[in-house]
């Protein structure tokens, strides 16, 4: 794919939409960021203007979103008004997700309803994406589709940047399919629904643990016996991610609920002590490297696919690439479970929701309706190796990873939307299996924090 | 080291020194050189067969994932941040240097003070405010605000260059008719021509090398100018360190040309602002 | 970059030798500083007047572009109140301190091997010069590399068997401190060297030569004419490099992302992640507003000593 001819016509094509729309008056505040590459918005210069703010809005006041017969039969939106021919629009969608940015296949399925909308997908980096939504609130011209890290419904819901998606959700006929983990509220109404989740779960290397005679472990200690086996035999016990800030919260949840701190306000618990001085101990026995506790899980994996590696907390992401990369078998299992519960994990992925300054928000409903949240769009999410949220979307035969990461979901729980207490909570984690922190002064903290939590 | 030299001056810890020193700031650019060209995928290494097999990969890369965009737009930044401070910060350094001798002190101390605000910090009301003003997403509000942040900085380094300049020459060019506007503009501009360039190709470096305003004020990597790219192969997915060192060498390439370009102007602006005087 | 370390260096001299003024001279029209002033107020000033109001705010995602709730100085409060802040604190004088000593010591030490102008010693000054141009970010992902535990330092230290295992130089206790320190002093020694080697370029020849002509060896030579006249130069160059140090942010921010856990945040960085990853703007405005200050503090001696001179 040459995407730099791409983009060379596109801003070409953009300085012409600049130009035509310039005597509009929302001009000087659309957001103007070069299109990314859509191949679809470089069609005619008669095509409006690629953003949704300056796009002449025929259709947004007088058009409920066409149902399809087709595509879309349980479309809860009547159908009524024009055909979806007749709808001329752009809905500009922003996405954090990179390779999302380059996806084409929802909306060409979309435009076979509605031929004359065109898209307009912006990426920014999720680092930088709940700033950017946040400020577009000023110029009230922020995307129609938002694809972002569920974690921040609370922080957008409260900017006002994110539009209510009751009345759509409770109308939806198939809303029964998503369980209530994915289906993100805020102040007691919907804002986005994760079309798919993005989860960790234990690896391990079957060739090198039935070389080794070990069997897969499902509690804490099984698991620190077979670290131990694996260390005697001179490979790595287990590699894990002690990153600060996002991610190290992200990898550390199963391990507090296998300790029975389960939300944030429970850290005050004295077993918060307890899970630190346990896995700190497995890096001070040598069981998980201590030098490679600054590497992200998409670099841990890299170690663990050299195949000298026992274990591995990763993510579901991760496995068809790892697949093709590792020479040996390798399985996956839900993470253990400790003492005092289940090892719990998170439910990252991709929430949808529609933006608070849509002109268009009922074709942006049609538009999630009819790709992201439909059976045959969930299905093919498992190419891309995300767990679908619909339970009629997971095949009853799915294969070994896929399985284990789908019954994880049923007792996942959504990301906390407390940042504040999630960048702290990170950072501890990092901290306390670095040895920069005690597990006696990192529980200390940790009790700080649980009065401040929400 | 050989024996060579016998001038009484060139002792052994000097030579010692220079070796060291010479280590210490080759090493960081030969290692730029080295990682990029191995292939992607692979962890770098100093073994022989990594260093005799280089690929173009980690360029390639980098350059599909904006490259040459990235260096466009950091050039509009640079240059337009360097044309807005020369703009307003020659004309203002000029008159603080030559009418305000009395509020020199506290003007000095503002300035000072300003400049030394970090831009981690001022990033953080900037947001809000550059927001409400509507000018995020935009190469011209990232140019504004960095040359809001370094104007004190070239007002600073310009103002001892027209101190330097001796009343007697705008007297007499005053006798002889010219009026403010050409005395500055016909005798005082070219007569800190070196303080210019030294304020100007430091001003353009230092913008070059912003990147916290870039992230947070424009849209997305599609914006960003050469610096701010490489925050992205910073991201916690696989470290590429390839297309990390591929991506730096490119966006460190264009301050080397100019280095090498207005090195002994440059060199000559910086000592002259010891020596002189 | 070093933007405070050059100016200041530029400002301390070329003024020096300026003859008192003749008042005859037509002053300018404040013309010419109008635009700049007015420039100044609003992309400068008035950003500053917001932080302050943020600091003394309730700034979240839902009143950021709305009005913000006055709190006082509750966020100054818990900020005083919070270990975390404390040990920031700490780390930054740590910080600040070791990058101070490589700074100034490895200048001077630069600047007095350098004289001579050998042609080596040309070219090394040149490379120094130019690793101080390229953008931090650049030089900050450079040491990371060098320095992690799969980089080529380790790489070397190992094959030599100087050590069996690899130094966790961004994970191990300080070290991840020290090593930011280390990348940002290695930064600014290059802008020390440049201010020591035009300051010895000042020495007048003949008074070296006369010590030399009384018997004084190298080092009496340097305690009784040198060091005397680099005394002024080592003060200026100390305070803006301290300056830069407090405000130092990409290395931490390229190298560690302040980590593990906030082993190597310092006061920048810790506002920075407080307002931009943790959204809580009102904080990140107060530790902003602490890191001015302490900033400040440099710019006070800084400017005063500056202005005496002029």
């Amino acid at each position: 794919m040459s995407m730099k001819t791409k983009l060379g016509t596109l801003s070409v094509v953009s300085l012409l939409f600049l130009g035509a729309c310039s005597s509009s008056k929302s001009s000087s505040s659309a957001p103007t960021s070069a299109p990314a590459p859509t191949a679809s918005s470089a069609s005619s210069a008669a095509a409006p203007a690629p953003s949704s703010a300056a796009a002449p809005v025929a259709s947004s006041a007088a058009a409920p979103a066409p149902s399809s017969a087709a595509a879309a039969p349980s479309s809860a939106a009547a159908a009524a008004g024009p055909t979806g021919s007749d709808v001329k629009a752009t809905l500009t969608i922003w996405t954090y997700d990179q390779m999302q940015r380059d996806n084409k296949i929802q909306q060409a399925e979309f435009n076979k309803l509605y031929p004359n909308v065109k898209f307009n997908v912006v990426f920014i980096p999720q680092e930088q994406f709940a700033n950017k939504l946040i400020a577009s609130a000023t110029t009230k011209t922020g995307p129609d589709i938002i694809w972002d890290n569920p974690a921040y419904t609370q922080a957008f819901a409260d900017a006002g940047v994110v539009y209510d998606l009751s009345k759509y959700w409770s109308a939806y006929s198939d809303a029964g399919q998503f369980p209530a983990s994915v289906v993100n509220q805020a102040n007691g109404k919907v804002y986005s629904v994760q079309t798919y989740s993005n989860l960790n779960a234990l690896w391990y290397n079957k060739t090198l643990l039935d070389s080794l005679g070990i069997a897969v472990p499902t509690t804490l200690d099984e698991l620190q016996a077979a670290m131990a086996k694996v260390k005697a035999a001179g490979k790595i016990g287990m590699e894990i991610a002690g990153t600060p800030g996002i991610e190290g919260e992200w990898i550390s949840k199963p391990f507090f609920t296998d300790w029975g701190v389960t939300g944030y306000k429970d850290l005050g618990n004295p077993n918060t002590e307890k899970m630190f001085a346990q896995v700190s101990g497995w890096v001070n026995s040598g069981y998980i490297p201590k030098g490679d506790l600054s590497l992200s899980q998409g670099d841990g994996v890299t170690k663990f696919e050299g195949g000298n590696v026992g274990f591995f907390v990763g993510g579901n992401w991760l496995i068809s690439d790892a697949q093709t990369k590792s020479k040996f078998t390798f399985g996956v299992t839900g993470m253990p479970s400790g003492p005092n519960g289940p090892g719990i994990v998170y439910l990252g992925g991709q929430a949808e929701a529609i933006g608070g300054f849509s002109k268009n928000p009922d074709l942006a409903w049609d538009f999630l309706q009819t790709t992201w949240l439909s059976k045959e769009f969930e299905t093919a999410t498992l190419a891309f190796g995300s767990i679908p949220s619909r339970k009629d979307a997971v095949p009853t035969d799915a294969s070994q990873p896929i399985e284990a990461y789908a019954k994880a979901v049923e007792q996942g729980v959504p990301i906390s939307s407390d940042t504040a207490n999630t960048l702290l909570i990170g950072n501890l984690w990092s901290a306390v299996l670095s040895g920069q922190t005690s597990p006696h002064a990192g529980a200390a903290t940790a009790a700080q924090i649980a009065k401040t939590a929400k | 080291m050989s024996v060579a030299s016998r001038s009484r001056r060139e002792t052994v810890p000097p030579r010692v020194v220079l070796v060291v020193l010479f280590i210490l700031y080759a090493a960081p650019l030969l290692t730029l050189l080295v990682t990029s060209l191995q292939g992607q995928g692979t962890l770098p290494s100093l073994s022989p067969h990594a260093l005799l097999h280089p690929h173009l990969s980690a360029f390639t890369e980098v350059i599909h994932a904006g490259a040459w965009r990235s260096l466009r737009n950091g050039l509009i930044v640079s240059t337009g941040v360097t044309a807005v401070v020369l703009l307003l910060g020659v004309p203002g350094a000029y008159w603080f240097a030559r009418a305000a001798p009395r509020a020199g002190g506290l003007i000095l101390l503002l300035l000072v003070f300003l400049q030394m605000i970090p831009t981690a910090s001022s990033v953080i009301p900037l947001f809000p405010v550059m927001t409400s003003w509507g000018l995020i997403n935009h190469l011209y509000g990232l140019i504004l605000a960095s040359a809001g942040s370094l104007l004190p900085f070239a007002i600073l380094l310009l103002g001892p260059f027209f101190a330097a300049v001796p009343d007697s020459l705008y007297e007499a060019a005053a006798v002889d008719g010219a009026g403010q506007f050409n005395q500055f503009l016909r005798l005082g501009v070219p007569l800190i021509r070196n303080g210019l360039t030294t304020v100007g190709v430091l001003t353009f470096m230092i913008a070059w090398g912003e990147f916290v305003y870039a992230i947070n004020f424009l849209s997305g990597p599609s914006q960003y100018p050469a610096s701010a790219l490489i925050t992205q192969f910073l991201l916690p997915y696989r470290t590429d360190w390839p297309g990390l060192m591929a991506a730096s060498l490119i966006a460190a390439f264009p301050v080397i040309v100019i280095f090498l370009i207005f090195q002994r102007r440059l060199a000559f602006g910086l000592a002259s602002g010891a020596v002189k005087g | 970059m070093t933007t405070a370390l050059i100016s200041g260096r530029a400002t301390q001299s070329p003024g020096r030798g300026r003859r008192p003024r003749r008042s005859r001279a037509t002053r300018p029209s404040v013309a010419f500083a109008l635009p700049l002033v007015a420039f100044l107020g609003v992309f400068v000033a008035y950003p500053m007047a917001k932080l302050v109001q943020m600091s003394v705010s309730t700034v979240n995602p839902s009143t950021i572009l709305h009005t913000w709730p006055f709190v006082g100085l509750a966020n100054f409060r818990h900020l005083f109140a919070d270990p975390e802040f404390h040990r920031t604190v700490w780390r930054t004088v740590i910080f600040a301190v070791v990058v101070l000593v490589i700074g100034v010591s490895g200048g001077l030490i630069a600047a007095l091997s350098l004289q001579g102008r050998r042609k080596f010693g040309a070219f090394t000054y040149a490379l120094l010069v130019l690793m101080w141009t390229l953008p931090p970010i650049v030089s900050g992902s450079t040491w990371k590399f060098l320095l992690s535990n799969d980089g080529f330092i380790n790489e070397l230290l190992v094959n030599t068997h100087l050590v069996s295992q690899p130094v966790l130089f961004l994970i191990d206790g300080w070290l991840p401190l020290l090593s930011v320190a280390f990348a940002a002093g290695w930064v600014c020694l290059p802008f020390a060297t440049i201010a020591f080697k035009a300051a010895l370029l000042d020495i007048p020849r003949e008074r070296l030569e006369a010590a030399e002509v009384d018997g004084a060896g190298p080092l009496q030579r340097f305690a009784h004419v040198t060091w005397p006249h680099l005394r002024p130069t080592t003060y200026v160059v100390s305070i803006l490099i301290m300056s830069y140090a407090v405000r130092s942010f990409d290395f931490a921010y390229v190298m560690t992302q302040g980590g593990p856990g906030t082993a190597s945040t310092t006061l920048p960085l810790l506002g920075y992640s407080s307002a931009f990853t943790a959204f809580n703007y009102s904080t990140g405005a107060a530790i902003a507003v602490v890191t001015i200050v302490v900033v400040m503090l440099f710019a006070l001696p800084y400017a005063r000593t500056v202005g005496r001179r002029e």
